[in-house]
C-alpha cells in the first residue's frame, strides 16, 4: 500500500515533470508536518472539530498514478457536472487532467503547477508560501504542499478586460479512503477585471460503502494592483468527503474582491478563508452561504487580516441548518497598528430549521489601530413566526411560506454572485432540497 | 486649540489612593504556600474540620490546574506564587464601632471616605484591609428584619449551617486555578442572608484595600437572597502603589432563590499593579434576576467574567461593564450567560476604552442548553479607542443547541469621531471638554445605573484617567 512518505512525493513530482525547487518544497513541507503537533483541543478555533478525522495517516491512502487514469465517470454524469450555465468559458478537470486541452484565450493562461512553478518560480513561490499561517493552519496545509497532485495555475495577464466568466470545473473520482489534494494558484495581473467559478466535485466510485474520502485543499488567489476580481467557489463534494481547506487572498493596493463561498456538500468541513489586505486602498466584500443537512459538520474560519491603510472588508456569511447539521463559525477581523482609516465589517447569521440543528459562532476584533470603523453582529434563532404567519395570512400553506422565508434568507447572499445564469441554477438547487416542514 | 496637558495618571492615583500607613499585623505567615500554612490559616481562625477539608481540596487543585492560556500569558506566567504574604491578621479583634478600629486603620478608611459614606447612604457597610474584616455595621431595622451581613470568617462562626450549605457550590474548589487558590487560602469577605420576601432598600456595601506590599488578598464572598427577596450589594477595592506587585483573587457566590433579586456592583480601582484575577458566578433559580455591575478602572491585569446560571424558568441575567485601560493596562473583562431553562433572557453590555497603550479585550460566553426554549440573549459590546498604541479586543463565543431561541450579538469598535469633536467644539467646548462629555455619553447606560455617589466618583475617576488624552 502507498503511504504518505517521500517516495509517494518523488513519484508525483516525476508524473507532474516538477522544477527541482518545487519537489524540495514538497519534501520540506512533509517534514513541517511531522515536526508540528495536532491543533490543542484549547485553542478556540480548532476546539469544537475532531481534527483526527482530517489527518491521511488514519487509514487513507494518497492518490496513486494508476488510480488517475481510471474514470469511473458515466457520460450521463459528466454531463450534468458540466452543462454549459450560460456563456461562460468553460474549463474541466478530471481526476488531475485537463478534459480536452485548456482552450487558448486571450490574456489567460491555465495549466499545469509545475509548468508554471518553472516558468515564473519567484510568483509561484510567494503564492504558496506558508508565511503567515499558524501552526496549526501549517499542520494541515503543510500536507497538501507535500502531497499535490490535481494542480492548477490560472493567471490573468495585466490589464485584461472583464470578458466572459472563466469557469473551473474540478471532479474528482475518488474511492474509498483516498485522500486528494488540489491546489489552485490564481493570479490576476495588475488592473485586470475578472469573473471566476471554482467548482468543486467528489464522486466516489462505490457510494454504496460509506467510506470516507479526505478532500485536503488549498487556493491562493493573488491580485495585483488594482485588479478586481469576483470569485465564487462552489463546494460539491460529495457527502461521505471530509475537507480541509485553506483559501486565501492577497490584495495590492487598489484591488477589489468580491469573493462569494458555497458550501453544499461534504459530511465534514473545516475551511479557513482568509484575507489578506496588503495594499493600501484594498476591498475586500466576502460573502458566504452553508446550507447544513443530514449529520453535516461544518466548522467555519475566516479572517479578514488588514495590514494596510484604507482597506475596507465587509464579510457576510450565513448558514441555513435543517436536520441535525452543525455549524461553527469562528471569525475574527484583525487590524494591524499600520492600517489607520480602515473599515472592516463582519456578520455572521444562521437560522435554525429544525430542533436538532446547532450553532456556535464566536465573531473576534483584534484592533490595534484606532482610527478604524469596525462592526461584527451575529445572530441565530428559528424562522420568524410573524413572517411566517403573514404568509399563511396570504393564503400560503405552511411548509411553502417556510421555504420562501429561507429562500429570503439566502438571497442577499446569491446576489453576491456576479453570474445571472449561475444565481438562477444556485435559488433553483437550494429551493429543491430544502426539506418540507423545516 | 486647546493646550495638551501632560499628565501622569499615577501621580493622582498616589495623591488620593497611593498612601500606605505603617503596616502593623498581629500575625503575618511567611511567603508562599504550602499544606502547613493552609492549615495554619485555618487553625489561627478556629475553624470547623470541614472547612479545612476544603481549603486542603482547594490547595490541591491550585497546585495540579494549568494556568489559563488565553488572556495575557505573559504577565500571568510573571507572578511569583512563592513570595505572595498569603495571610495577614492586622487586628486582634473586630471593632463594634468605628472608635474601636486603630488608629492607623481608621486614617485610612477616613481618607477612603468609609464611615462619611456610611452615615450618609448605606444601610450595612463591612471594610477589609488587608485579610480580614476590621469594621463591620448594619442598621437596626435590617437586623430586625433577619438579614444577617456579616464578614464571611463571623459568618462560619455564627451561621455555620447556611455557610456550609452554599460555599463552594456555585464555584467548586476546581473550578480553576484561581478560585481553587482563593479556596485553600480564603480569609474575609461578605456574607449576606436576606430571608423570604425581604426587600432591602438601600444598598449594603464592603470596601477592600490591600496595604501590605507583596500581599495577596482573598476575600470570599457569598450573597443568598431567599425566596422573593431583594439585595444591592456594592464593593469598592484600592491598594497603595508599591514597586512590587500585589495579588487579588476573590471569589463571589450569588444564590438568587426562586422569585429573588440581587444586584451587584463593583468599582474596582486597584492600582496598577495589582493582578485581579477573580471568579464570581451567580445562579438564578424561577423567576429571579441576577444583575452585576462591573466597573474596572484599576489593576495590571484583570480577568473577571461575571456569570449567571439561568437555571429555572423565567429566570433573568444581565451584566453591564465598563472598562477603562490606560498606559501599561489589560483588562481582559467579560460575561457568561448560561440558559440551562425555558424563557431565559440575558442582556450582556460592555463599554470599554483604552487609552495610551492600554488594552481592553472583551471575552465572552452565551450558550443556550437544549431545552431552553424562548431563551433571548443580546450582547452588545462597544469599544473607543484614544490613542494609536491603543489595543481593543473582541472574544465572544455563542453556543446554541436549541432551535426557539432569540441570540444576537454586535459589537463596535472605533475612536471619537472628528465630526462629534468638530460639532461639540463648534460650540464653545475645548477639545478635552469635548471628549470628556464624548467619553461620559459613552459610558453613560453604566454610570446611570449606579448609586448617586458612586456615579460621581466613577466620573470623576474617568476624568482623571482621561487628563492628557489629547494629543
Amino acid at each position: 500500500m502507498t503511504e504518505f512518505n517521500l517516495t509517494t512525493i518523488d513519484q508525483t513530482a516525476r508524473r507532474l515533470n516538477e522544477p527541482a525547487w518545487l519537489i524540495e518544497l514538497r519534501r520540506r513541507s512533509l517534514a513541517r508536518h511531522a515536526e508540528l503537533a495536532w491543533p490543542h483541543p484549547s485553542d478556540d478555533i480548532w476546539r469544537r472539530t475532531d481534527v483526527r478525522l482530517l489527518d491521511p495517516a488514519q487509514g487513507f491512502a494518497p492518490t496513486a498514478p494508476e488510480l488517475l487514469a481510471r474514470v469511473a465517470l458515466s457520460d450521463a454524469q459528466l454531463a450534468s457536472f458540466t452543462r454549459p450555465l450560460g456563456e461562460e468559458r468553460l474549463i474541466v478537470r478530471v481526476n488531475g487532467s485537463f478534459l480536452s486541452p485548456p482552450p487558448a484565450m486571450d490574456h489567460l493562461r491555465v495549466e499545469e503547477l509545475g509548468r508554471a512553478a518553472g516558468a515564473r518560480p519567484e510568483a509561484i513561490r510567494r503564492a504558496i508560501e506558508a508565511d503567515g499561517l499558524t501552526d496549526a493552519e501549517q499542520k494541515l496545509a503543510s500536507l497538501n504542499l507535500a502531497f499535490h497532485h490535481d494542480d492548477v495555475a490560472l493567471t490573468v495577464a495585466p490589464q485584461a478586460g472583464p470578458g466572459a466568466p472563466i469557469r473551473l470545473v474540478r471532479i474528482m473520482a475518488v474511492r474509498p479512503q483516498q485522500a486528494v489534494f488540489p491546489l489552485t494558484v490564481i493570479t490576476i495581473g495588475a488592473g485586470s477585471a475578472v469573473t471566476l467559478i471554482d467548482e468543486y466535485v467528489s464522486v466516489p466510485e462505490a457510494p454504496g460503502t460509506g467510506a470516507p474520502h479526505l478532500v485536503n485543499g488549498r487556493i491562493e488567489i493573488v491580485l495585483e494592483q488594482n485588479a478586481s476580481l469576483h470569485y465564487v467557489r462552489l463546494q460539491r463534494l460529495d457527502l461521505h468527503a471530509r475537507e480541509f481547506l485553506l483559501q486565501r487572498a492577497t490584495l495590492a493596493q487598489g484591488t477589489t474582491l468580491t469573493m462569494t463561498n458555497i458550501n453544499l456538500g461534504s459530511a465534514l468541513t473545516k475551511a479557513h478563508v482568509m484575507t489578506k489586505l496588503v495594499g493600501p486602498g484594498a476591498t475586500a466584500k466576502l460573502y458566504g452561504f452553508v446550507f447544513g443537512h443530514g449529520a453535516q459538520h461544518i466548522d467555519q474560519h475566516t479572517l479578514q487580516d488588514h495590514r494596510a491603510p484604507n482597506t475596507v472588508s465587509d464579510l457576510q456569511f450565513r448558514a441555513a441548518l435543517q436536520d441535525e447539521s452543525r455549524m461553527i463559525y469562528t471569525g475574527l477581523i484583525r487590524i494591524a497598528k499600520a492600517a489607520q482609516q480602515t473599515n472592516a465589517y463582519q456578520a455572521n447569521h444562521n437560522l435554525l430549521l429544525s430542533r436538532t440543528a446547532r450553532a456556535e459562532t464566536i465573531p473576534m476584533l483584534e484592533i490595534l489601530a484606532d482610527d478604524v470603523q469596525c462592526k461584527h453582529g451575529a445572530s441565530t434563532g428559528p424562522i420568524d413566526e410573524e413572517q411566517a404567519f403573514y404568509l399563511m395570512s396570504r393564503g400560503i400553506p405552511r411548509e411553502r411560506a417556510q421555504r420562501l422565508i429561507v429562500m429570503g434568507f439566502i438571497e442577499p447572499i446569491v446576489q453576491q454572485v456576479a453570474f445571472a445564469p449561475l444565481q438562477e441554477r444556485l435559488r433553483r438547487e437550494l429551493e429543491g432540497s430544502l426539506s418540507d416542514g423545516g | 486649540m486647546a493646550t495638551k496637558p501632560q499628565v501622569n495618571i499615577n501621580e493622582d492615583y498616589d495623591r488620593l489612593y497611593g498612601f500606605h500607613v505603617p503596616e502593623r499585623s498581629v500575625f503575618k505567615a511567611e511567603p508562599g504556600l504550602d499544606e502547613t500554612k493552609v492549615k495554619q490559616i485555618s487553625g489561627m481562625k478556629g475553624e470547623p474540620a470541614w472547612m479545612l477539608e476544603q481549603r486542603l481540596r482547594g490547595y490541591r487543585h491550585f497546585m495540579r490546574k494549568p494556568m489559563p492560556t488565553w488572556a495575557n500569558t505573559d504577565l500571568l506566567n510573571s507572578i511569583k506564587f512563592d513570595s505572595i504574604y498569603y495571610y495577614l491578621k492586622p487586628t486582634a479583634k473586630q471593632g463594634e464601632s468605628w472608635e474601636d478600629v486603630p488608629a492607623e486603620i481608621k486614617e485610612t478608611f477616613d481618607r477612603l471616605g468609609i464611615p462619611e459614606a456610611e452615615r450618609k447612604f448605606l444601610a450595612g457597610v463591612s471594610a477589609q484591609y488587608e485579610s480580614e474584616s476590621v469594621y463591620h455595621s448594619m442598621h437596626e431595622d435590617l437586623q430586625k428584619q433577619g438579614v444577617i451581613f456579616l464578614d464571611m470568617d463571623s459568618a462560619l462562626k455564627e451561621q455555620p449551617e447556611l455557610v456550609r450549605r452554599y460555599f463552594g457550590t456555585i464555584i467548586p474548589p476546581a473550578d480553576n486555578k484561581f478560585a481553587a487558590l482563593n479556596t485553600s487560602v480564603w480569609s474575609g469577605g461578605s456574607f449576606i442572608y436576606v430571608p423570604k420576601g425581604v426587600r432591602v432598600g438601600m444598598p449594603l456595601q464592603a470596601y477592600f484595600r490591600i496595604n501590605a506590599k507583596n500581599m495577596g488578598q482573598f476575600e470570599r464572598t457569598l450573597i443568598i437572597a431567599d425566596e422573593g427577596a431583594e439585595v444591592t450589594y456594592i464593593e469598592g477595592c484600592t491598594a497603595p502603589t508599591y514597586s512590587s506587585d500585589s495579588l487579588h483573587s476573590a471569589v463571589v457566590e450569588l444564590i438568587a432563590l426562586p422569585h429573588a433579586k440581587i444586584r451587584y456592583v463593583t468599582i474596582q480601582n486597584w492600582s496598577k499593579n495589582v493582578y485581579n484575577l477573580v471568579t464570581k458566578r451567580a445562579v438564578a433559580h424561577e423567576g429571579a434576576t441576577v444583575e452585576w455591575l462591573d466597573g474596572n478602572l484599576g489593576s495590571k491585569l484583570t480577568m473577571k467574567y461575571p456569570g449567571v446560571y439561568l437555571m429555572g424558568r423565567g429566570a433573568r441575567g444581565e451584566v453591564l461593564s465598563v472598562a477603562f485601560a490606560g498606559s501599561g493596562q489589560h483588562q481582559d473583562a467579560g460575561a457568561k450567560m448560561i440558559h440551562a431553562a425555558p424563557d431565559t433572557a440575558s442582556v450582556i453590555t460592555s463599554k470599554s476604552i483604552s487609552k495610551g497603550d492600554g488594552r481592553t479585550s472583551y471575552r465572552g460566553l452565551v450558550k443556550v442548553h437544549a431545552g431552553a426554549e424562548r431563551a433571548k440573549s443580546t450582547v452588545r459590546c462597544d469599544a473607543l479607542m484614544l490613542n494609536e498604541e491603543s489595543r481593543s479586543d473582541t472574544y465572544p463565543t455563542m453556543e446554541i443547541d436549541e432551535q426557539r431561541v432569540q441570540i444576537g450579538h454586535e459589537a463596535t469598535v472605533s475612536k471619537i469621531g472628528d465630526e462629534q469633536l468638530f460639532y461639540a467644539m463648534s460650540r464653545g467646548l475645548t477639545e478635552p471638554e469635548a471628549m470628556m462629555m464624548i467619553v461620559n455619553g459613552f459610558i453613560e447606560p453604566f454610570v446611570k445605573e449606579l448609586p448617586l455617589e458612586y456615579a460621581v466618583e466613577l466620573n470623576r475617576l474617568v476624568q482623571l484617567e482621561m487628563e492628557g488624552a489629547v494629543g
